[in-house]
């Protein structure tokens, strides 16, 4: 949390409404059709026990089930089918598919159904495809950036400050209380009582302690055992029908704060380019050391790709200035008069205190195309610092970098070196080194002989 | 549910620095009847484990220890280089059923008995089910907590036990989530530290690892997965730390009540609550001690209370942030940097307009 966070929270307290802290959105705007998951859990195991889903604009398909612990999952069946018809639906239109979900509680909860379904042989293979594309879901979720699914307190919270803490704001209905304030009341007021009910797909206790009392009546076959299970599926109904409302409300919240999007175009295409791959082949997740890699360089790349996006919002960007990762710099000369293909050299002026690029970073003017090499950094006479930079791409742009011009400039230049490094992992997979593929060599008990640290440091190196 | 045993000390660790709630715990307050005496209503939320979570918990804890502990040991033996059906086990709970204050004497004598042995180089059992400890926060006074693991394996690398907890929630592909192990880890903090007291009295406490052994269900029903055996350094520190500031309380206490016994609720003034984010979902005073600090800092979370100051009032960092004549140091030195935070997000909200 930053200075602006702090005074945004104080203000949002004193004017009893959240304040927007960017001007740019998380998640791009929605497909013509996107889809809502409300789930209800089993407390304490996320066994699934009840869902609302279908298109966000439409009343939900309920999905009920009274025995979850059952081993029979056919009841699953209509979301399988409604799950199967969206995502392969809007593929094929070639479109990436948007699935709104109301908390990551629930992303566990599908996540787990998933590692259930994908691959168990007594399931239908509707329910293990199910399994299968929430395997594929979940994982694209996992990937900064990802625009397929959006979790609502999420990108609410990401956008705006409330006048309670964040611990506080994890309760999606609570945080509502800020972004949505009811008429004449207190937000702080209606977060708390709203926070006394749990948000996170499971039911009201009440709900809860009634079905568990009507459990063990649902068993019988007996016309009280079918009074029991309509009973159990009427109250997990309320309850998911509740977390659906939630949903929608935080939706449309989110959608109320008019953030732009324009800037998450090439990430929309990544997401769907994923999707695409993952949902026509189904991989299972990497187990060998170079598909771990392999996954850790995708993740790094795409946490670096979305930190550099990012910056098209106004209020990232002005925190990174406060960090130095962006600053503004007037161009005061160029080595050349007519600078050619091969790049030419240009001397700026940073004024600001914090500068974080230092000699050999790479560094790009912002909304620009020029970008170049730091050559030398050094303190100027009027202040902050002197820059030699080396302009190494976008010389025909060299307007933009005009003596006397000022601009943004940041050290977020992303690199996408994956291909470079798949090639080197395409070797050590090849050798399979025993370093690493092989078992690790047994442990082998080492006695330190008590004495000076000195001596302590020698037994150890032995 | 009272705060007593390890439930106490571990809420005690999660917010160390409210010695209010360390009154609490000292004095195994029953929450809901405490908030009553405090606030004058009852707590208006949920509270306590649901009876779902409990039917849970106890089904997947029967299913270890049933037969022998048979699926326990299926569990542990390969890790322990045990084989199963080879494993001597005893059964605290089966060997002294009852309530709490009469076998807790009982099954610790019993426990001090086998470490008797184990120091002596006896032969041992391997597994111990639902063994008992006790954890000295001022044993000058005779002040314990008693700690009843759900099981404890004996390491034979180190002759020592290890102590193990068992926990319902589905683990995938061996990991679970990170939110589920904070409980489980802070308990096994204090079992640690507790079986370093035991074994301190037979001279073996040396043997003793900041280690324990988590065992979770796998996403297939009530069967056990596989055992983790995990360093426990950073919630073991943080337990002493707590057993310390319970210790102080304890004898505050004692010195409130020298001339005079006097429940609790009529002292609380002498004990500081220290309100902060890790209250809300841990402790049962949470709202009444926010309302307590309204208008501050510390309403708006730890890290605003780190930036600005805990007692900082809302509308003066306003007026700062909007030019007003800083008058401490703090402010001076804040000043600056709340006016230019101001003016990011009037430019963004022109931005918006716009």
């Amino acid at each position: 949390m930053s200075a602006i966070d702090v005074v945004a929270r104080a203000r949002a307290r004193v004017d009893r409404v959240a304040v927007v802290v960017r001007d740019c959105a998380t998640v791009a705007a929605d497909p013509p059709l996107a889809f809502g998951i409300a789930a209800i859990r089993l407390v304490s195991e996320e066994h699934v026990q009840a869902i609302a889903f279908g298109h966000v604009d439409e009343q939900p398909s309920i999905v009920t089930r009274w025995h979850p612990l059952g081993r029979d999952s056919s009841d699953l069946a209509p979301f399988a089918a409604g799950l199967d018809a969206y995502l392969t639906g809007a593929l094929e239109t070639g479109q990436v598919p948007r699935i709104w979900i109301p908390t990551t509680a629930t992303l566990d909860l599908l996540e787990m159904m998933g590692h259930r379904f994908h691959s168990n042989k007594e399931a239908m293979p509707e329910i293990q495809r199910m399994g299968k594309q929430l395997r594929a879901l979940v994982d694209e979720a996992s990937i900064s950036g990802q625009q397929s699914v959006a979790t609502a307190r999420t990108v609410l919270a990401e956008s705006v400050a409330t006048g309670q803490s964040g611990a506080e704001d994890a309760h999606l209905g609570a945080l509502l209380a800020w972004v949505v304030p009811e008429v004449g009341r207190d937000p702080a007021e209606v977060a708390g009582e709203r926070a006394l009910v749990p948000a996170a797909a499971m039911l009201d206790r009440n709900f809860d302690d009634a079905i568990e009392a009507l459990r063990k009546d649902a068993k019988g076959n007996s016309a009280r055992g079918t009074v029991a299970r309509q009973q159990i599926e009427s109250l997990l109904e309320v309850g998911v029908r509740g977390e659906w409302q939630l949903l929608i409300e935080a939706r449309s919240a989110y959608m109320g704060l008019n953030l732009r999007t324009d800037h998450l175009d090439s990430l929309v295409d990544q997401s769907r380019e994923r999707l695409e791959y993952a949902m026509s082949i189904f991989p299972n997740p990497g187990r060998t050391p170079t598909a771990l890699l392999s996954e850790l360089d995708r993740s790094e790349h795409a946490i670096a790709l979305v930190e550099d996006l990012d910056l098209a919002d106004f209020s990232t960007r002005e925190r990174a200035r406060r960090n130095g990762r962006v600053f503004e710099a007037e161009v005061l000369s160029w080595d050349q008069p007519n600078p050619r293909r091969n790049g030419f050299q240009v001397e700026l002026h940073v004024p600001q205190e914090i500068l974080r690029a230092r000699r050999g970073s790479d560094i790009r003017l912002f909304g620009g195309k020029i970008t170049a090499s730091v050559l030398e950094v050094a303190a100027h006479p009027r202040g902050g610092y002197r820059l030699m930079v080396e302009v190494t791409g976008g010389v025909r742009a060299r307007a933009e970098v005009a003596v006397g011009t000022l601009g943004d400039w940041t050290d977020s230049a992303v690199k996408d070196l994956r291909f470079r490094r798949q090639r080197s992992q395409k070797f050590v997979k090849d050798q399979s080194p025993d370093a690493i593929y092989g078992e690790l060599p047994a442990s082998r008990p080492r006695s330190i002989k008590t004495g000076s640290l000195i001596d302590v440091v020698e037994a150890l190196r032995k | 549910m009272s705060l007593a045993g390890a439930r106490g000390i571990v809420r005690a660790s999660r917010i160390p620095t409210c010695d209010r709630q360390a009154a609490m715990v000292v004095e195994h307050v029953k929450e809901p009847d405490f908030y009553r005496s405090i606030v004058g209503e009852d707590f208006p939320g949920e509270y306590g484990e649901r009876v779902s979570a409990h039917r849970r918990g106890a089904a997947f804890e029967r299913a270890a220890f049933d037969n022998d502990a048979a699926q326990l040991k299926n569990a542990l033996a390969s890790r322990f280089g045990y084989q199963p059906e080879e494993m001597w086990s005893r059964n605290f709970a089966e060997e002294i059923p009852g309530p709490p204050t009469t076998m807790r004497a009982g099954r610790l004598h019993r426990l001090a008995q086998i470490f008797r042995d184990l120091a002596e180089d006896k032969p041992v059992p391997e597994l111990l089910v639902q063994p008992q400890l006790r954890i000295p926060i001022r044993p000058e006074v005779k002040y314990f907590e008693y700690i009843a693991p759900d099981f404890m394996v004996l390491d034979p690398e180190r002759r020592m036990y290890l102590p193990g907890e068992l926990k319902s929630f589905a683990e995938r592909d061996g990991v679970a989530s990170r939110a589920d192990l904070d409980l489980p880890r802070r308990q096994a903090g204090v079992q640690v530290i507790a079986l370093t007291a035991l074994a301190g009295r037979v001279g073996i406490a040396d043997r003793v690892e900041e280690q324990a052994v988590f065992i979770y269900a796998t996403p297939y029903g009530l069967r056990l997965g596989p055992p983790h055996l995990e360093d426990i350094h950073a919630e073991c520190r943080e337990i002493h730390r707590a057993i310390v500031r319970l210790g102080i309380v304890h004898a505050r206490l004692g010195q409130l009540r020298a001339v005079e016994d006097t429940a609790l609720v009529n002292l609380i003034d002498e004990f500081a609550a220290d309100y902060q984010e890790a209250c809300h979902g841990t402790c049962i005073l949470a709202s009444p001690c926010k309302l307590a600090v309204a208008g501050s800092m510390r309403e708006l979370g730890d890290e605003a209370r780190e930036i600005a100051g805990p007692d900082m009032p809302i509308e003066r960092l306003i007026d700062l942030s909007q030019g007003a004549e800083p008058t401490t140091s703090l402010e001076r030195e804040l000043a600056p940097t709340l006016r230019d935070a101001a003016s990011v997000l009037d430019a963004l909200a022109a931005r918006r307009v716009a």
